[in-house]
Parts: structure tokens; C-alpha cells; sequence
């Protein structure tokens, strides 16, 4: 998996999206290849409906979009495939009641056969030291052990890109460092929609969301210092 | 049948499980507590409609089948429809159907008038009620070597009660269309 | 699907480890002989082969090695309901007939229970999806969705009944805890509304 694609990672162009009836993405025209994007705005700004668009679960009303070099008006499944999603709560996320089985759910949809399924959840789960978790009740694990999960689950995958939709919000400071610096080691593609701003500094590139359409698209320290001003009270 | 669908029969099942292991709510004026587990019953046919609701019962009975606790009362297993309550059971399913039918086809989906309270309560009466007490009865007529008129007459006693939860299912239904309408299907 | 020890809901299920020949036959052939005995003991009228019977019955029990605190917790509350409806019946007709219905039922509670005793959860879970194989012609039976359906649901056991306990909890605080529409509501409601992230979530990884 390559870092230096000829092709745009990301390539949008004159989308529209509309759920429910509700416009909610307008105009967006964005070429990207950067390794870490990150994504801001205020609630209702559209970023997580844009964050669904990047792994195929909406698309587009109107206009083009391609993701990795997919179109999603004809290749959602590729699309799905490699790109992976982790949710804001890993208890939606999480669907199997033992560990190793939701792993393994990602792994059944890719036809990988039973013998190589086994020794790969081994692995992703002690890549970051969760082994002991792997015949475990889901519903006993604390908040970060779940989000942790939810990622192994995505990353066992082996996607090329991976798209996170708010994941620290609801873990406490100790596992949001953890979860940050996971993100930071990851070779993948990562596009990242938060709230928590200090998370983006050492991104690529930063995309400020607002009222469904993308009003800054900068480095973090520019994009993030102009949000701050229109949020400003 | 779509995956959000599969996604509400399953959490309606886990709720009819979960109504099961909670303790028991006491109510004004009446002398025992009522056991949520068979509103639960009522109330996923008449949320999430005909087909879906009596998938999550199905989904529900076949895990008590499986020999996992979930009964109200922390039971489970084989022997509880080889016994008596197997008719019952077995009415759970085809109640939670004919409740979800009904609201279906005479009420519109965030209906909540006087009509609606009205025919969500019959729903809840004949699904929940009589179509439930039906086989019931009948399995233990035949168990039992009994007259189905003797059974019958013995479960009188029971009626009252069920009225209650039929009107609380109503109560309820109404509750979750104002805050969360979903269509029946 | 896995039972373990570290206190997970399926641990809660009446499955006893062993190596009895209940344990070793197949899920299919105890279903099967659990309902074909079920039809021919209501055939027979015989007092006394249906006495020998449960003495076999109780004879199982002892084979499969259920422990006591186990037989009671399983048996007791069945048993009271089968002595009841035996009374019942020995009232409405005669004496004959409370017996046969308490022999009758006494077995078959009995041997049902041996069969739960001694299935696990997953060995009944595939059952179930061979089962449903030959109906998989019918657009909605997938054994794949059946499979994923029950997973989900023993996923969410324990966390709505958490949620009831909190929901409870902060009733009772209100003064609200004879109210059964002050649980039930917020809780129907606040499971369903996660629905539609979490059937994205299985939309973003079960890519078939």
C-alpha cells in the first residue's frame, strides 16, 4: 500500500448530498492524497454525513465522487472494502457478544477461510497487547478496551484508509491519549472528525465544515485557528 | 429484509429478554407486580409491526430453546414448551403478529387520537389476550386430559390482570409513536 | 459461539460440561427423540409403562450427573406447575387421569431438561441454521443473517438490561418507580434510536 498514489486519494467534485429529504452537503470539491486529513466543525455542520460518504455508506445526490480511486455511484463494495470506519460509540459498533467473534465478522465478509481467521484476530489483538481480551464478554469491558476493539476489528481488515467519526469523545483522558497515539502510528490513510482539536496537530490537512459546505481547508494551525474565531462568542 | 430491520428484531428480542430479568414493577392498586416480559411481547408487535415483531418473538423463544435463562423468573430451556406453558408460548408469537396486523392496517403510523388509543388496546386484547390464551389453553387441555371448558374456566382468574397489561401495552405504544414514530412493517 | 467463565450472559445458561452419551449425540437426535417421545407417551394409557418410565427419566438425571442445587433451581418450579395441573385434572375428572397427566409430564419435564443439561448454546445455534437451510430459498432466511441476528441479540442482553437498571435507578429517585410506563418508555425508545448506527456499523464490515 502505497503513500504516494498518482491518483487523488480523495476526489470530489460539485457534490450534493440529501438525507431524509434535508440538504446537508453542498457544493463539495475537494482533491486530497494526504496521509492524516482531519475534519472539524460545529454539530450539524455536515462532517459526519461527509465522514459516511468517505467509506460508502451514503452516497452522493449529486456530483462525482471517488475514494481511492472508486467511484461510489458504481463501486460501493470496493469502497467498503477498503476503507474501514470506526464509530463515536464503540457500542454500536461492536455487534458479536464475545470478542474474537466481532473480529472475525470483517474477516467472514472477506472470505477469509476459518483456519487463517483465527490466527489473524490473534494477531491484531496482540499487535496492541489485547490478547487476554480475546475470549471475553464484550459487555465487560471498559469503555477504552471497547473503543480498542472496534479498531482491531476495522484494522484486522487491513484496509487502506481508515475513517474515525468523533472516537474520543466519550473515553475519558487516559484512553484518549491512547486512542490518539494509536492513530498517529497508523501507516493507513486516516481521516479524523472530532471536537477534540489537539488531536489534529500533527495532521496533514484540516477541513472545516459549516453549514454543509467546507469554509477552510488548511494546514491544522491556520484551519483550526480560523474555526476558533468563528466559534467564538 | 434490510439490515436495519434484522437490527430491530434483534434489539426487540434483547428487550423482551432484558423486560424478563428486570425485577418485577409494582403498581398502585394492584396487589402483585407485573412482569414486564409479556408486555414486551404485545408492545413488539405493536412497534415494530406484523412481520418484524413476531420475528423478535420467534428470535426470543428460540434463545429461551436454546436452554439460556430469559424467561421471566431467570428460565429457560426445552422442557418449558413440553410443558404447560408451551401453548402460551407458542401464542406469544402468533399474538405479537395479529397486534402488529391490526395497527397496521387501521391506524396511520403516528396516529395517536382517541381512535387510535382505542384500536391499539383491541389490538392489544386479541393479540395479546386471546390469541395467546388460545393455544395456551388448548396444550393444557390435552396435557392435562382435561375439557377445554374446565381450562378455560380456570384461567378466568388470570383476565383481570391481563387487561391491566393490555391497557399499559396501549399506554405504552402511544408513548413511543409521539417521541419515536417508526413504520410498522 | 463460546461459553466462558468470566461472567458473560451465556454463562448463565444451563449447559453442564460433560462426557455422559447425552452429551455426545447429536443436537438433532435428541430434538428428534424428545418430540417423538412426546407423541407416544400421550399414546399410551398404561399406568404402569408409564410409571417405568419415570423411573428411567429420574434414571437419566442421576446418569447425567445434574448437581442438586442445579436439579432444584431447573426442576422445582416445573414440577409445581405439573403437580398442579395433575390435581387439577384428578379434580375435573378422576384419579386416573391426575396420574397419567403427572406421569406423562413429570417425564417428559424431566428428559426435556436432560436435553438442555447437556446441549451447548453453539451446537444448538447451528442446529438451528441447518434447520433453516432448506428454507433458505425464501428470500428473508439467510443462515448467515439467522447466525448475526441471535449473536445481536445475546450482544444487547446485558446492556438494556443496564440500561433498565439505570433507567430504574433514576425513576425511583423521581418518585416514578410504580410507574411501568416510566421504564419501559425511555427504554424502548432509547434502545431503538440506536439502530441506525448500528446497522451501519454491520453495513461497514458484513460485505456480502
Amino acid at each position: 500500500m502505497t503513500l504516494e498514489s498518482k491518483n487523488p486519494v480523495l476526489d470530489f467534485s460539485n457534490v450534493n448530498l440529501l438525507r431524509n429529504d434535508q440538504p446537508v452537503l453542498h457544493d463539495i470539491n475537494l482533491t486530497a492524497s494526504e496521509h492524516r486529513i482531519g475534519i472539524i466543525g460545529a454539530n450539524g455542520s455536515g462532517k459526519s454525513s461527509f465522514a459516511r460518504l468517505l467509506n460508502g455508506l451514503l452516497t452522493p445526490t449529486e456530483g462525482r465522487a471517488k475514494v481511492l480511486g472508486f467511484d461510489l455511484a458504481d463501486a460501493v463494495k470496493d469502497v467498503r472494502r477498503n476503507v474501514g470506519f470506526v464509530f463515536q460509540n464503540p457500542d454500536n459498533q461492536i455487534v458479536y457478544p464475545i470478542v474474537s467473534e466481532d473480529i472475525e465478522l470483517g474477516l467472514k465478509g472477506l472470505n477469509v477461510p476459518k483456519d487463517q481467521r483465527k490466527a489473524k484476530v490473534e494477531e491484531i489483538l496482540a499487535r496492541f497487547g489485547l490478547l487476554h481480551l480475546k475470549d471475553r464478554s464484550v459487555h465487560m469491558l471498559s469503555g477504552g478496551e471497547k473503543q480498542m476493539i472496534a479498531l482491531s476489528s476495522v484494522l484486522v481488515m487491513q484496509p487502506q484508509m481508515i475513517v474515525f467519526d468523533e472516537p474520543t469523545t466519550l473515553l475519558d483522558l487516559r484512553n484518549r491519549n491512547a486512542i490518539a497515539s494509536t492513530i498517529m502510528a497508523l501507516e493507513q490513510y486516516v481521516v479524523l472528525v472530532t471536537h477534540d482539536l489537539e488531536l489534529l496537530s500533527d495532521f496533514d490537512r484540516v477541513l472545516v465544515f459549516d453549514e454543509g459546505r467546507i469554509a477552510a481547508d488548511d494546514t491544522p494551525k491556520a484551519a483550526i485557528s480560523w474555526y476558533k474565531k468563528k466559534m467564538a462568542v | 429484509m434490510a439490515t436495519k430491520d434484522i437490527v430491530f428484531i434483534a434489539l426487540f428480542a434483547a428487550i423482551i429478554a432484558a423486560l424478563g430479568l428486570l425485577p418485577a414493577i409494582p403498581v398502585v392498586g394492584i396487589p402483585a407486580p407485573i412482569t414486564a416480559q409479556t408486555l414486551g411481547v404485545m408492545l413488539a408487535g405493536s412497534i415494530l409491526g406484523p412481520k418484524r415483531g413476531a420475528l423478535a418473538v420467534l428470535v426470543f423463544l428460540v434463545l429461551v430453546l436454546a436452554g439460556l435463562p430469559l424467561l421471566a423468573g431467570g428460565r429457560g430451556g426445552v422442557e418449558h414448551f413440553i410443558g404447560n406453558s408451551g401453548g402460551f408460548l407458542v401464542g406469544w408469537f402468533f399474538g405479537a403478529y395479529v397486534i402488529g396486523f391490526i395497527l397496521k392496517n387501521f391506524i396511520s403510523d403516528s396516529q395517536v387520537n382517541i381512535r387510535a388509543h382505542f384500536i391499539i388496546f383491541i389490538a392489544c386484547f386479541l393479540g395479546g389476550i386471546c390469541l395467546v390464551y388460545l393455544p395456551g389453553i388448548l396444550w393444557i387441555a390435552r396435557n392435562t386430559g382435561s375439557s377445554i371448558i374446565d381450562v378455560y374456566l380456570g384461567s378466568l382468574v388470570f383476565i383481570p390482570g391481563d387487561l391491566v397489561k393490555a391497557v399499559i401495552a396501549m399506554l405504552v405504544t402511544v408513548a413511543v409513536r409521539r417521541i419515536y414514530p417508526i413504520a410498522l412493517k | 459461539m463460546v461459553q466462558k467463565e468470566d461472567g458473560g450472559l451465556m454463562d448463565l445458561s444451563f449447559y453442564l460440561p460433560g462426557s455422559s452419551v447425552l452429551h455426545r449425540m447429536p443436537t438433532w437426535s435428541k430434538f428428534f427423540l424428545l418430540i417423538s417421545f412426546s407423541i407416544i407417551f400421550y399414546a399410551i394409557e398404561d399406568l404402569r409403562i408409564l410409571a417405568v418410565i419415570l423411573v428411567a427419566a429420574i434414571a437419566l438425571v442421576v446418569y447425567v450427573k445434574v448437581p442438586v442445587r442445579r436439579l432444584k433451581a431447573m426442576f422445582l418450579l416445573p414440577l409445581f406447575m405439573v403437580l398442579l395441573f395433575s390435581i387439577f385434572s384428578a379434580f375435573v375428572n378422576d384419579l386416573n387421569a391426575g396420574l397419567l397427566t403427572f406421569f406423562r409430564l413429570t417425564s417428559l419435564v424431566i428428559m426435556a431438561a436432560c436435553v438442555t443439561v447437556t446441549t451447548r448454546i453453539e451446537d444448538f445455534m447451528a442446529f438451528v441454521e441447518n434447520l433453516l437451510l432448506p428454507l433458505s430459498f425464501i428470500p428473508f432466511i439467510k443462515p448467515k443473517t439467522v447466525s448475526l441476528t441471535l449473536s445481536l441479540t445475546l450482544r444487547f442482553i446485558p446492556e438494556i438490561f443496564k440500561l433498565g437498571m439505570d433507567i430504574k435507578e433514576a425513576q425511583a429517585a423521581r418518585g416514578l418507580n410504580s410507574n411501568p410506563l416510566a421504564l419501559i418508555v425511555p427504554l424502548i425508545v432509547l434502545t431503538l434510536k440506536r439502530a441506525d448506527d448500528i446497522s451501519d456499523a454491520i453495513d461497514a464490515r458484513m460485505l456480502d
